[in-house]
């Protein structure tokens, strides 16, 4: 198990995953450096969101092989223990920032629970937890409050610092700006920037967005049914795009002198 | 879609929390309350005692003093009632008490583990259920002899698997939830997001469902009591007052057997109405 | 004289402690074929404002101010007049097609459903014209999806079922919540392309609500922003990006990361958009603006000409934009 500087965050090797008939994830791989920041592109039933949940071990893949960190994650925690040791490498934002917390948690107990579980020192919770909210832009008095008096960002917020509670070297972010409105989707969106520059915590960040994936993400991936399309460093394959599914992507974004239904099929 | 169509599908007005108790559902808590407070108190307030036997006033009628008239060995029919209310109680809250805790147990080990382990634990639940916890009654009756612990535990055995199913979609929802999965992402142990998340959140289900089921046992262990395989006399029993009327009945004497058949009628219902209502008062269904 | 005419609608709705104002004197117009498109993120009160053109309110929200439909007040219709309007002149698109088909009814029973029941059809015409109308929106073998449920369709299917299901008859008026934010972004160029061109053939006007500028500004002719409750600038379409004025319209248009480039940092808006509920003196954008001025938290801003269009802000004919 290499574990140098040079090796990769994630390493996965001809990643794939049936049901019954349906072919979700088919023969993927690629690679994460550390610090580093991945976009996967794609639509429903592109595959994004069944990679994203064999990563973090949600999903069984049927087959190919997932390394994270040097440590062989091709098959989902079999123990508490191992799962409890996977959750410092690499940790999940979903998309929907209202079921993702526990509705009867305030924030501060939340943030506590998971360092706690993470090994921090009982005399250093509360130091760290507000160390966690101050690093996601929030006051102090959200840790009093539970999820059903935040707004969506709010939310949002809560459930980026519960995940770096774990100091994991890489984060997924499923969709996790889809459901924000505009205006709080940049303030998110800057955020994470922010915390990429402090951390040094690698993205691998699943959206539909092309306009966000090109702020977020250095490396793109474009999947379709399944399958990577193209791939490449994210500003040529959004600006020079050679497969005709993500020229159809791109020509499919709204924007100053767009007309609907250009360049494509139904 | 035409405007008109689209109207058919707003929903009606929302109702405030408290309002899904309705009239009815008061009157449920309030007959529960002095239930329980009889249960507690029935003793100290009963006006006679309700074991000492007087023949010369088998089966008379109310007179004063004695609002409910005499149960066949002339005993004060009220104060029996009003000691009766104990057992009524404590049999059934027994019984809801283990069948809950044991059912949510299972359910929750069926709804965490899934796969083989929620199969053959459901299967068990289905096979169990369909036995009749009145046979099985009998059968431990006849080992063990009547008495009210044993129809606890007959019916114990009977509720548990039935509790288990129940609860057991209910869990299966709740542990399907993002946020456990974002724990399980996270490290947590099983123990931990079942027992300081899944459950707390099941709780209000749960509570609905054990009230609901109170009913039930009222009746069901009054129903061992009426078949003689539950409180023994001459413990004063609402279950064993209805059996003991019977013969008075026909005879002309309905007293006994429509006031201690009326109690258990009420308790239950009431339990039945008032856990819907908090089923529904917390938006659980 | 135009086909629809709102005037000063007002919605109050019941909340802890009584009645919230969320929606405050919102006027627009659409002329007839004309495509309108309200503009706003949560809060801003777009969906209840279709929705009361809709009459699709629930009974404890009370509505004031004029709705007109060709000059007529909508509120003192006759019965008789009031289902015409509803069920023949107006018709719906909703964000989510499952959530308003019945999922245990077929697709085609759906379809011909209000022209039988409201407007008196044959079922064997209603039937033909259905045929001719999943055509129309691009639905293969449409007689076999006839009696298809609307679980065997996607969600993209599914809301072609659902525009095609207003052109049995002929609306004058569509109004469309947030008809494509649920598909794919691929789907929803299809879907918006294809409402472009029935409505273009058919002479029919279109109030669409979304969260969306770029969208809007594709597809309408005229786009009102709204926040909390209030419309804040009303502009032709085309002159989104050279002309708004409104410092909210100017920062959602720079809050979206570009395709075309990466930016260093977005522009984002402090704070959290605001509901027409907040009871602020002054202007409810005020707490977020840039340009803010004291003026502008103690004095409500009324519509103002700027620029050729209406924009509600105190500022808005000194402050010098850039190009978007």
């Amino acid at each position: 198990m290499g574990v140098g500087v040079s090796a990769p965050l994630i390493v996965t090797q001809r990643l794939r995953k049936v049901y019954g008939d349906l072919v979700a994830v088919d023969d993927v791989s690629f690679e994460l450096p550390h610090g580093g920041s991945l976009g996967i592109v794609g639509e429903s039933g592109s595959g994004k969101t069944t990679l994203a949940k064999m990563l973090v071990g949600l999903e069984r893949p049927t087959s190919g092989s997932i390394e994270i960190a040097g440590e062989n994650c091709s098959l989902p925690a079999k123990s508490a223990r191992q799962r409890w040791r996977r959750a410092r490498s690499l940790q999940i934002v979903f998309q929907d920032p209202y079921s993702s917390l526990d509705p009867r948690q305030t924030v501060g107990d939340a943030l506590r629970e998971a360092l706690r579980v993470s090994g921090v020192d009982r005399n250093l919770l509360d130091a760290r937890a507000r160390a966690l909210i101050d690093l996601v832009g929030m006051p102090e008095r959200v840790l009093t409050s539970r999820p059903s008096v935040l707004s969506g960002g709010q939310r949002q917020r809560t459930a980026i610092a519960r995940a770096l509670a774990t100091e994991p070297r890489g984060l997924i972010l499923d969709e996790s700006v889809a459901a924000l409105d505009v205006s709080i989707q940049a303030q998110i969106l800057n955020l994470l920037a922010d915390i990429r520059e402090q951390t040094g915590v690698a993205y691998v960040f699943v959206s539909h967005d092309l306009a966000v994936v090109r702020h977020v993400t250095d490396e793109v991936m474009v999947m379709r049914g399944g399958q990577i399309v193209e791939r490449g460093e994210t500003g040529s394959v959004l600006d020079n795009p050679r497969h005709e599914y993500t020229q159809l992507l791109r020509a499919s974004v709204p924007r100053p002198g767009w007309v609907p239904g250009s360049g494509e099929s139904r | 879609m035409s405007i008109a169509q689209a109207a058919a599908l707003v929903g009606p007005r929302k109702r405030s929390r408290l309002s899904h108790l309705g009239f009815l559902g008061w009157i449920a808590l309030a007959i529960i309350i002095l239930f329980a407070f009889i249960a507690i108190f029935g003793a100290a307030l009963a006006p006679h005692d309700p074991d000492s036997i007087d023949i010369a006033y088998a089966n008379v009628g109310p007179i004063p003093g004695h609002p409910l008239g005499f149960d066949e060995l002339g005993r004060d029919l009220f104060s029996r009632i009003l000691v009766g209310a104990r057992s009524s109680f404590i049999g059934p809250m027994m019984l809801v008490l283990i069948s809950t805790v044991l059912g949510t147990t299972l359910a929750l080990i069926a709804a965490w583990r899934r796969g083989w382990t929620d199969a053959g634990l459901s299967a068990a639940f289905d096979i169990a259920f369909a036995f009749p916890g009145l046979l099985l009654a009998i059968v431990l009756v006849t080992i063990f002899g009547p008495s009210l612990g044993i129809a606890v535990i007959a019916l114990t055995l009977a509720y548990t698997p039935g509790m288990a199913r129940l609860l057991r979609s209910t869990a299966l929802r709740e542990t399907g939830m993002e946020y456990v999965k974002a724990f399980r992402v996270m490290g947590y142990g099983d123990l931990r997001i079942v027992i300081r998340h899944v459950l707390p959140n099941l709780l209000p289900f749960i509570i609905a469902q054990a009230i609901i089921t109170f009913g039930y046992a009222t009746l069901d262990l009054g129903g061992l009591s009426f078949l003689g395989l539950g409180v023994q006399p001459p413990t004063a029993d609402w279950g064993a007052m209805v059996a003991a009327g019977a013969p008075g009945l026909l005879q002309g004497y309905p007293m006994q057997t429509l006031a201690a058949g009326s109690c258990l009628v009420l308790a239950a219902v009431s339990f039945g109405v008032l856990g819907d209502r908090l089923a529904r008062m917390w938006g659980v269904e | 004289m135009s086909l629809l005419e709102v005037e000063g609608l007002t919605l109050d709705v019941p909340i802890p402690g009584g009645m919230g104002r969320i929606l405050h004197g919102v006027d627009l117009s659409v002329g007839a074929g004309a495509a309108v498109g309200i503009v706003g993120e949560s809060g801003s009160g777009k969906s209840l404002t279709v929705r009361s053109i809709a009459g699709l309110l629930p009974p404890a929200a009370t509505q004031k101010g004029n709705l007109r439909f060709f000059g007529e007040d909508v509120a003192s219709m006759s019965s008789d007049r009031l289902r015409r309007y509803r069920s023949a002149q107006v018709a719906m698109v909703f964000q989510d097609p499952r959530a308003a088909i019945n999922p245990v009814r077929k697709v085609g029973d759906f379809l011909i459903e209000n022209v039988v029941t409201n407007l008196g059809w044959s079922r064997s015409r209603a039937r033909d014209k259905a045929v001719e109308v999943l055509d129309e929106v691009g639905v293969t073998d449409p007689e076999r999806r006839l009696t298809s449920f609307p679980a065997q369709l996607s969600g993209g299917l599914l809301q072609r079922v659902m525009i095609a299901s207003t052109l049995l008859y002929e609306p004058e008026l569509l109004l469309a919540d947030e008809p494509t934010t649920a598909l794919d972004v691929t789907t929803q160029s299809a879907v918006m392309a294809l409402i472009d061109k029935l409505r273009r053939e058919r002479g029919m006007a279109m109030v669409f609500v979304t969260h969306d500028l770029e969208l809007a500004a594709a597809v309408c002719d005229t786009i009102h922003v709204m926040y909390a409750g209030r419309i804040v600038e009303t502009l032709p379409a085309d002159e989104l990006h050279e002309k708004s004025r409104h410092p909210y319209t100017r920062a959602l248009l720079d809050a979206r990361p570009r395709l075309e480039a990466r930016e260093t940092r977005l522009r984002a808006i402090p704070g959290q958009p605001a509901s027409g509920l907040e009871d602020i003196a002054g202007c409810t954008f005020a707490p977020r603006c840039t340009f803010v001025l004291d003026a502008c938290r103690s004095d409500q801003p009324s519509m103002v000409l700027a620029d050729g269009h209406e924009v509600r802000c105190h500022r808005a004919g000194e402050i010098l934009w850039g190009s978007a």
